[in-house]
């Protein structure tokens, strides 16, 4: 076993990089870290991040040292957008209108104990920048379900698999009203800089939600992140597109869509799919692509 | 048959559920308590245990659903600590109002901020008026014993309220110890057919929590009052039915070992394991050191613990927990508990283990020395309190942050 | 009472345990049998794969009255040897105690008098068992933590593909391996 690998998905930047002491706390192959990297290259130096109970928030600092080269705080699992609902008013009181305040939240403490906190700033449409890194779990307690589990995916508190569909996060967030709604995936960088871009220049509340798989609980060498990623766009799993003032736009269209079970197959947290089953996720995929154009 | 298994606190507690067999379980994962989740819905998922297994999207949305369940007639258990507790707080009132039979276990863990996922009761105690009943376990063993036994003491007629389990982060819900594990026929015997009223059933349609004006508050609060009073007969009733149906020790509001001595170390939860081999070994020195263990927090048994007590020159509280402002509960209660003794013992305090930090044989004998000797901090009549362990160089007066570390060379 | 530390490295899959916890759980389970009494610490915090970490375990035949995080270590047991440069491994381990590490080569600790050396990763591959069977046998061989007899009696099939008498023979082989360290 060779010594500590390096981390295959980690960029270097100016305002993001693990220190040592940090290294220890971010997985091999962590989807989230490309996500939190970009973010704060695109908005700072002029942002403060506040992160709630998370991976994320994990691998963020320590008593020694800090991920982010610009203001952190390690926040309270339900309330992220509260909080920065406050620090958004104090900055503003304070005629520092040009700092961005940003949440960077994992998927369970967007869409479900920070659900009521999401959807009172998204209505307030408080100016903030929210963006949610999706693993589909909820990962610092070690993998149960959330709502934005896939269904049939088999975790810790679903040995059976979901039973429920993955919640459209993207497009209740635009049914708020808000200016900005965005997806992206660790995969497609370039697309998701381009949105950081354009979010950072909208005022009011301004929601991204980034594909961000974790190796460990959907079940996948670690060193094929990106390519799983990947997988979940060119499969159609995944749609890349912008909500800007409520029209829908795809940002990336896979030229010919592969098919689910290609997707499927790359993935233990599947692995007990039947073909039947894998027929059926292909029909709710195909219908969703229906409807856009 | 019973069976000695090799399981840690959150296995002692998933395997207590699945033999006690409550109906409704509606959870929200939270650190480490989530693996003791993970075994109970496998247990739901392979047919072991039948039960409805929420996954909820928050902790107090748990609270909530459990309640809910109970109303509806069903026996509920769930289990959460901390943050999760915290966020619970306003629905604990709503269970033990309602007069609920809940059982949660409760993974006592620091709470943030400072951020910690590691041991100690402050999340217990901060919601220690909410009417809840609260036992605290020392080791693997009485995890599983005090979650069956609960279930038959919270749903006594004598009772009707909520408890928690309280077991310690990591110490006890990750570490592996033999277990004796009842057979299930015999637990089913012991714990009988749920006693669940459902108060909302539209076989008896019942109107629940009126607006309520000054004149009709106060009397509910009494009648808890009395079924807590109530609760210090019927735990050690439980604890003694479940000694002779399963042969084993009975348990109840305290213990005590090696007794009569001229002090005694007072303390909760695992602490008391780590004391019982500090007190021997002060023993083989001559000393003449006994341990009083809290099992059962809320209620408060003060009879229980005065005469425990009687006789004894120092009581060394130890208090895994501590409140900017006051003292630790143990400090502070037991001396309420000795008020209006003739010639009580002195009662001096010990904040240990907070965070999780690790308290030590060592550690224990030192401070009952200096205790017995009447050394700092334990001379003084005004707050005789010890940090334990505390390291002045790290003290820092601001909120917690990352500081780099000087550069060097 | 008889104390045991196992350093490995974490692996980051829910579905498989690293070798050094489970060598560790093979043992309390074997001395659970032998009516003894145990503790058993894994690792508490949730590091990225791959990273050094260690389990520490408690036989006693009396009852073991101390969580205390505090060890005065009969045996440490090192699972993957390339973590000797990075870990004390010897932190806390009696002047007479042993450290038992699995290697293909040699491996020379200064200041250390016993140390037993054995390729318990091609006693595992050639049984197609877990490599934490022979490593438990070893730590019980050198130890006396628990005997042989009920170390054999605790364990199953230990990998898929493996068979009972496959366990068994890499038992013998890990404890074996070390024969000629025991005192």
């Amino acid at each position: 076993m060779p010594a500590l690998t390096p981390l295959p998905t980690i960029p270097r930047s100016r305002r993001f990089s693990l220190p040592p002491v940090l290294q220890g706390t971010a997985c091999e192959g962590c989807g989230a870290l490309p996500a939190a990297d970009l973010l704060a290259e695109m908005l700072g130096p002029k942002m403060a991040v506040i992160c709630p109970a998370s991976c994320a928030a994990t691998f963020s600092l320590s008593y020694t040292n800090a991920s982010w080269k610009v203001p952190f705080v390690h926040w309270i699992f339900e309330s992220a957008p509260a909080a920065a609902t406050g620090l958004r008013h104090a900055y503003d009181a304070r005629g520092m209108r040009d700092v961005h305040v940003v949440c960077f939240a994992g998927d369970s403490g967007t869409l479900d104990i920070g659900f009521q906190a999401l959807s009172g700033a998204a209505s307030r449409n408080e100016n903030i920048l929210y963006v949610c890194y999706d693993n589909e779990v909820a990962m610092n307690t070690q993998g149960q379900a959330t709502s934005s589990s896939p269904v049939k995916a088999r975790t810790p508190t679903t040995p059976g698999g979901v039973p429920t569909l993955k919640k459209d996060a993207p497009r209740i967030m635009a049914a708020h009203g808000i200016p900005y709604v965005a997806t992206a995936a660790v995969s497609h960088l370039a697309d998701y800089r381009a949105k950081l871009r354009r979010a950072a220049r909208v005022r009011g509340f301004r929601y991204l939600h980034v594909l961000s798989p974790c190796p460990i609980a959907w079940g996948y060498p670690y060193e094929q992140t990106i390519e799983v990623t990947r997988a979940a766009v060119e499969t159609g799993m995944w749609m890349l597109y912008e909500i800007d003032r409520g029209r829908m736009k795809l940002t990336y269209r896979p030229r010919r869509r592969r098919p689910v079970k290609e997707y499927v197959a790359l993935q233990r947290r599947f692995a007990h799919l039947s073909p039947r089953e894998v027929q059926s996720m292909q029909r709710h995929v195909d219908e969703g692509w229906r409807t856009v154009r | 048959m019973d069976r000695i298994e090799l399981l840690t606190g959150n296995e002692a507690a998933a395997r207590a559920v699945r033999l006690s067999k409550p109906q409704v379980i509606p959870t929200y994962p939270i650190t480490p308590q989530s693996p003791m989740l993970a075994s109970i819905a496998g247990d739901v998922a392979a047919g072991v245990l039948k039960a409805e297994f929420l996954n909820m999207e928050s902790d107090y949305a748990a609270m909530a659903a459990a309640v809910g369940a109970s109303l509806g007639g069903t026996r509920v258990f769930t289990a959460t600590n901390s943050q999760g507790l915290l966020f619970m707080a306003e629905h604990l009132y709503t269970a033990s109002g309602s007069r609920c039979p809940i059982v949660m276990a409760v993974v006592n863990r620091a709470i943030s901020v400072p951020h910690s996922r590691y041991a100690d009761h402050n999340d217990a105690l901060a919601v220690n008026r909410a009417g809840w009943m609260q036992l605290f376990c020392e080791d693997a063993q009485e995890i599983l014993e005090t979650t069956i036994q609960l279930f038959k003491i919270c749903e006594d007629p004598r009772v009707r309220l909520p408890a928690m389990v309280c077991y310690e982060s990591f110490i006890h819900s990750n570490t592996a110890e033999g277990v004796v594990v009842p057979a299930a026929a015999a637990v089913d015997r012991f714990l009988g057919q749920p006693r669940v009223e459902a108060l909302l059933d539209p076989a008896a349609p019942r109107a629940l929590n009126p607006p309520t004006p000054p004149e009709w508050y106060t009397e509910f609060k009494f009648a808890e009052q009395q079924a807590m009073e109530a609760a210090l007969r019927v735990i050690p009733e439980v604890g003694a039915e479940y000694a002779g149906a399963f042969k084993t020790r009975p348990r109840g509001l305290i213990e005590t070992a090696e007794p009569g001595g001229r002090c005694v170390l007072a303390s909760m939860g695992s602490i008391v394991k780590t004391a019982r081999r500090a007190i021997r070994e002060l023993q083989a020195e001559r000393l003449s050191v006994s341990l009083l263990k809290v099992r059962t927090y809320r209620p408060f048994p003060a009879a229980a613990i005065r005469e425990a007590l009687t006789g004894a020159e120092v009581i060394v509280a130890v208090d895994r927990n501590s409140a900017s402002g006051s003292h630790g509960v143990l400090y502070d209660e037991i001396r309420s508990a000795l008020y209006g003794m003739r010639d009580p013992p002195r009662v001096v305090g010990v904040i240990a283990g907070l965070g999780g930090r690790d308290v030590t044989v060592r550690q224990i004998k030192e401070i009952t020395r200096r205790a017995l000797k009447r050394e700092p901090p334990f001379d003084r009549n005004d707050e005789p309190i010890e940090w334990l362990g505390l390291d002045r160089g790290r003290v820092r007066d601001e909120s917690p942050q990352a500081r780099p570390l000087a550069r060097t060379g | 009472m008889k104390e045991l530390r196992f350093h490995g490295r974490r692996l980051p899959r829910y579905d498989h345990t690293a070798a050094f916890v489970g060598a560790a759980q093979l043992l309390a389970r074997a001395a659970l049998r032998e009516g003894k009494q145990v503790q058993l610490r894994p690792p508490w915090l949730f590091l990225r794969g791959y990273t050094p970490e260690a389990a520490h375990l408690r036989v006693a035949s009396e009852p073991i009255e101390t969580y205390s995080q505090e060890y005065v270590l009969d045996l440490v047991a090192v699972t993957d040897a390339s973590i000797l440069g990075a870990v004390d491994v010897t932190a806390g381990l009696k002047d007479t105690g042993i450290l038992l590490v699995n290697s293909a080569k040699p491996v020379t600790l200064s200041g250390r008098a016993r140390v037993a050396v054995a390729d318990f990763g091609a006693i595992a591959k050639r049984y197609a068992v877990d490599l934490a069977l022979p490593i438990a046998a070893a730590a019980a061989a050198l130890s006396g933590v628990v005997s042989q007899t009920a170390l054999a009696e605790t364990v199953g099939p230990e990998a898929p593909g493996a068979s009972r008498r496959q366990s068994l023979r890499a038992l013998e082989a890990g404890g074996d391996a070390v024969a000629s360290s025991r005192r």
